[in-house]
């Protein structure tokens, strides 16, 4: 059944435009065999049960091969930190220093998760995917850039990086949506938007994504930045930057409205076919255990 | 270390048996192709000295740009040396996989696992699988 977009009662055309993706990716050009995926959409938690979940659908992909792309938001604002950093780093940012923290299992930077969709992608070796970490990180933020044309963004405004900044021997910083990797999905601010935080070049990043493998499997995940947070305030969202259609907001039904076409189109890219569905029983209880024993204890957390 | 002697497993890790005291003791590292496929490699965090583990145990952590990876003891034992160097010299990963780079040696306690791991051949013929 085609999926019919409405935002504010106004159908919607979607656009064959794509945004732009540096070619220096070898995206996945020869349609794969379709892969069963599973398709979870939850409510908003706690950031500890978000990572416990990720966590256990990576094991799941990892011991049975079941595919699965979740969407989820955040219960409260909430403050991730990337596996390798250290705890004491998040005193460098004043502004969150107040929120819950969780540890990731996968690398990069911290997050503010607040105005924010989160989605989760596991796949196991066999998809064919998880060989170039770069190419697959690519291939979902271009699903998403293409998702929010159809909703009626500029598509000529969104863009994907093409080099890592800083370079190597630099320090980077602490928010992971301050620092720039190839692939990370950027939008250009309206020339005619006078902003709060104006960023190099107008181009702000909007979606960045991070990875863990386990046993040739490969967990992705990541969050698109919808709106400004008060606990990121040197960061602005895809509503912030004047290129949104009029009156939207990054309420509820958007974020599932974004979801639904984002899902169609990294199915579409990547050769998965999806089916609703929901975390089981088992999984369930696999994820609380995890949520106790990992991800809520100050062990875990402040590990480094 | 020539490629051709060493045995493999199936997560990529080399392995190369040396008789010690009566015993057994693997250096471990990880080959050449998953070093290529893990591609900028940022971070490791290496096993401790005196840690046990067990065979196909994750015992090592690797970061690229953004992936965090797992790295598999093949062999059941206990860790008895670290290449601690490694840590700030991470390029020794790539220019020199089964030398300099070599991870860590574990005191096998149990020889059952490794039989499970590949020949030079073999893992060949995995690689070319997976590419």
């Amino acid at each position: 059944m085609p999926l019919r977009l409405t935002l504010f009662g106004e159908p919607l055309t979607p656009t064959n435009e794509r945004a732009r993706c540096h070619a220096s990716h070898n995206l996945v050009s020869t349609p794969l065999p379709a892969l069963p995926c599973r398709l979870l959409h939850n409510a908003p938690a706690a950031g500890d049960w978000n990572m416990a979940v990720d966590d256990v659908l990576l094991d799941t992909v990892a011991d049975q091969g079941l595919a699965a792309l979740r969407f989820y938001r955040w219960g409260e604002p909430t403050l991730s930190l990337g596996y390798f950093q250290a705890h004491t780093e998040r005193s460098r940012h004043s502004s969150s220093r107040a929120l819950p923290m969780v540890r990731r299992t996968t690398g990069g930077g911290a997050l503010v998760h607040d105005h924010e969709l989160t989605y989760a992608l596991t796949l196991p070796a066999s998809s064919g995917h998880t060989k170039d970490p770069t190419a697959l990180t690519c291939l979902v933020h271009r699903a998403l850039s293409e998702a929010l044309a159809s909703l009626g963004f500029p598509s000529e405004a969104i863009s994907t990086c093409a080099a890592a900044i800083p370079a190597a021997d630099q320090p980077e910083p602490f928010l992971c949506f301050q620092r720039r990797s190839r692939g990370d999905l950027l939008a250009r601010e309206a020339s005619s938007k006078k902003l709060p935080m104006p960023a190099a070049e107008g181009l702000h990043k909007v979606c960045g994504s991070a990875q863990r493998r386990r046993r040739g499997a490969l967990l992705q995940h990541g969050g698109v930045l919808l709106g400004r947070s008060r606990h990121a305030p040197e960061l602005l969202g895809m509503m912030d930057l004047g290129i949104e259609p009029g009156g939207c907001i990054p309420d509820s039904d958007f974020c599932e409205t974004l979801a639904e076409a984002w899902a169609t189109r990294i199915a579409e890219t990547a050769g998965l076919t999806l089916a609703p569905s929901e975390l089981s029983q088992a999984e369930q209880q696999a994820a609380q255990t995890l949520m106790e024993e990992r991800f809520r204890s100050t062990e875990w957390t402040q590990r480094r | 270390m020539k490629p051709e002697e060493l045995l493999y497993a199936k997560t990529h890790e080399w392995v190369a048996i040396e008789e010690t005291d009566g015993g057994k003791t693997a250096t471990i590292g990880i080959s050449a192709y998953a070093v290529e496929s893990l591609t900028d490699l940022v971070f490791i965090e290496l096993p401790k000295q005196g840690r046990t583990v067990a065979a196909l145990e994750s015992f090592c952590e690797v970061e690229s740009v953004k992936a965090v990876s797992d790295i598999y003891s093949p062999v059941a034992g206990e860790v008895t040396e670290v290449n601690t160097p490694l840590a700030d010299a991470l390029e020794w990963l790539s220019d020199d996989p089964y030398g300099a780079g070599w991870i860590a040696k574990v005191k096998i306690t149990d020889d059952a696992p490794l039989a499970g791991l590949l020949d030079y051949d073999a893992y060949q013929k995995m690689c070319a699988e997976e590419a």
